[in-house]
């Protein structure tokens, strides 16, 4: 039986049931890659382009853990996943990236572009399917399943969480901050100093469309988008007393959206903090930042 | 009659304080830590210990904050903007801004009406802060005390690269080499400091006075004028400008304690033998850096794991700890 890897970081962190569900009905053993650890993050760094960011890094680790383990590393090629946007720049070169660090290594790597015709992410999978050597037919039906399988796990993080105190929206790449090391445990971190704790998820998705209509300029980028549109409508629901944008440095749309949110926010007079993260960033720095941020949040609702 | 301790643990410097209930300051300590801060504390907790206080609440700050309260036995434990703009507010209360510049780091804090309502701290790079200042003046071969004078002799200023301190050395040299006073290099540093402050830490902040200068830095008075022409405002720097975080964990301490009896463990933790141990905590996959604190061979506490068990229970809670895997 052909044996695939999918590692946990970037788009598995949104897709991830959706792609081993699929591998699973498809007839293929699935290895998912372990929480990101020092180790990962160090295999990653000393085997990807410097100039790349965090998240990138933490990929390059994540496929070098694997590709010892497994047949082939999945690792699509994902352009675009909505109409007239794209993802990240560095998302549609990965697969190139990533070919050359493995050195050998079988990557997998079928094209997610929905601005072409068959290039949604269920055609991408029946692909991968075919160049791994799966039977087509039982692959096609593995698309449904796999498919349910994916909204039920999306209704479970769209669940509100319900808190009378203050509350503070999370902002960020689902990939930056659900990541067990680039994401420090940041929900935890905010929960732990009394406040409730919100994320673009559990926006709903009609709110979100319409915001993103009413922007201004809206920007290429899918996810950053998501993120404007989130910190819109989390303050005229008046749902937060603040907003805290988790970015990873050197991440070029963010840098450019992170700007946009905080003039947003200073308008409405909501406060805003921008943490970037980096590999060297230790947690000592965030915690006092994140304490300071819940203090004053705390402060501004006791007058 | 009791007193309150305020202790500040930065990188730098290690800065104690005492206040009366009323909220005067009694004695102020400003300490080096030379990477030693169990030492410097307890030296510190010996040079008060004279004084006889009666201390009925202790609050510890800074990036060191953790372990003093774990040596000191504190009973509240704040992070440094807090304590500033406490600090600041029980100075004045109609301060808008406070800059703050230490060590390490440099912070700006928004107050409004009396609460504190925007703040930022430097990103990554620490151009700009004392440290930095510290290594100018010393290859230079200027006492950092004598840094405002010297600025405030020269004629002209020569423009400096302030962004990164790598730039800004490099800049500085070759302008020495050039042949410029050095008097204006210092004023052109001063300049730089304070440009790199404004782009980096204050972007889009709104500054307004009555404006507070605090930490170590404000002792400077090349960085303070420098401050004053670039904002076209008085800058007013408090007396106790440099323990201003160990006023405002005094200040917290006070609130905290309530007539409640303090967690503070006397001032003969000074004598007793202190150290840290670090270990790897193999619980789960991070392998975290735990630090222990002995006091006379007992374990007085534990700092630096991620998930918290260490710190949660004192000792290994074992099995019944979620590790952080598994809770993402």
């Amino acid at each position: 039986m052909v044996s695939v890897g999918l590692p946990r970081a970037l788009f598995h962190h949104e897709f991830g049931e959706l792609f081993q569900t699929f591998f699973q009905c498809a007839g293929a053993t699935v290895e998912v890659s372990p929480h990101t650890t020092r180790e990962i993050l160090d295999l990653g760094v000393s085997s990807a382009v410097d100039e790349t960011c965090l998240p990138v890094k933490i990929y390059y680790g994540h496929a070098r853990w694997l590709s010892q383990r497994v047949d082939s590393v999945f690792v699509p090629r994902v352009v675009s996943i909505c109409p007239r946007e794209y993802t990240c720049p560095k998302f549609l070169g990965l697969p190139d990236m990533i070919r050359r660090a493995l050195r050998g290594s079988a990557v997998c790597s079928p094209l997610v572009d929905v601005r072409r015709r068959g290039g949604s992410l269920s055609d991408a999978l029946v692909l991968a399917a075919r160049e791994l050597g799966l039977d087509e037919r039982i692959a096609k039906k593995a698309v449904r399943s796999a498919c349910m399988k994916q909204k039920t796990s999306s209704l479970a993080i769209r669940e509100v969480p319900k808190g009378q105190g203050p509350a503070v929206a999370v902002l960020g790449h689902q990939y930056l901050i659900s990541d067990a090391l680039s994401g420090m445990d940041v929900k935890r971190r905010l929960q732990a100093l009394g406040l409730t704790v919100y994320d673009y998820h559990m926006v709903p998705e009609p709110a979100l469309v319409r915001i993103q209509r009413r922007v201004n300029r809206p920007a290429f980028w899918t996810y950053e988008n998501k993120i404007l549109a989130a910190a819109i409508w989390y303050m005229n629901q008046r749902k937060v007393d603040g907003i805290i944008q988790w970015v990873s440095f050197g991440c070029g749309p963010d840098s450019m959206v992170g700007e946009v949110v905080s003039r947003e926010c200073r308008q409405r007079g909501v406060p805003h903090m921008l943490l970037t993260i980096d590999e060297h960033t230790g947690t000592a720095g965030v915690q006092t930042r994140l304490e300071a941020f819940a203090d004053m949040v705390f402060w501004r609702r006791e007058v | 009659m009791c007193e309150y301790l305020g202790i500040d643990v930065g990188s730098v410097s290690t800065n104690l304080c005492v206040l009366s209930s009323d909220g005067k300051v009694l004695e102020t300590l400003y300490l080096e830590t030379r990477g030693r801060p169990i030492e410097t504390i307890s030296q510190g907790l010996a040079m008060l210990a004279q004084s006889g206080f009666r201390i009925a609440g202790v609050g510890t700050t800074g990036s060191g904050r953790f372990l003093a309260r774990a040596l000191v036995g504190g009973d509240v434990c704040k992070n440094e903007i807090t304590a500033h703009a406490v600090a600041a507010l029980h100075e004045e209360p109609n301060v808008h801004t406070i800059i703050e510049i230490g060590g390490q780091d440099s912070k700006i804090i928004i107050i409004r009406n009396g609460v504190v309502v925007d703040f930022a701290m430097n990103t990554v790079c620490a151009a700009g802060t004392g440290s930095f200042l510290d290594r100018q003046a010393a290859r230079l071969g200027v006492p950092i005390e004598r840094f405002g004078e010297l600025a405030a002799s020269a004629r002209e200023s020569v423009r400096i690269a302030g962004r990164c301190a790598v730039f800004a050395e490099s800049d500085m040299i070759h302008k020495q080499q050039v042949g410029h006073p050095v008097e204006s290099i210092v004023k052109g540093l001063c300049e730089a400091l304070v440009r790199n402050y404004l782009n980096n830490v204050g972007k889009g902040k709104d500054i307004k006075e009555i404006v507070m200068f605090q930490g170590g830095v404000a002792c400077n008075s090349g960085i303070v004028s420098a401050f004053e022409e670039a904002l076209g405002m008085n800058v007013r720097v408090p007396l106790h400008c440099r323990v201003m975080g160990a006023i405002g964990a005094a200040l917290l301490a006070k609130q905290a304690v309530k007539g409640t009896p303090t967690r503070f463990r006397g001032f003969d933790v000074a004598m007793k033998e202190c150290h840290t141990e670090t270990f790897i905590c193999t619980a789960c996959v991070n392998r975290c850096e735990v630090v222990r604190l002995m006091i006379d061979k007992e374990k007085a506490g534990f700092w630096g794991g991620r998930c918290g068990r260490w710190e949660h229970a004192g000792q290994d809670p074992g099995q019944d700890f979620p590790a952080v895997g598994s809770m993402v």
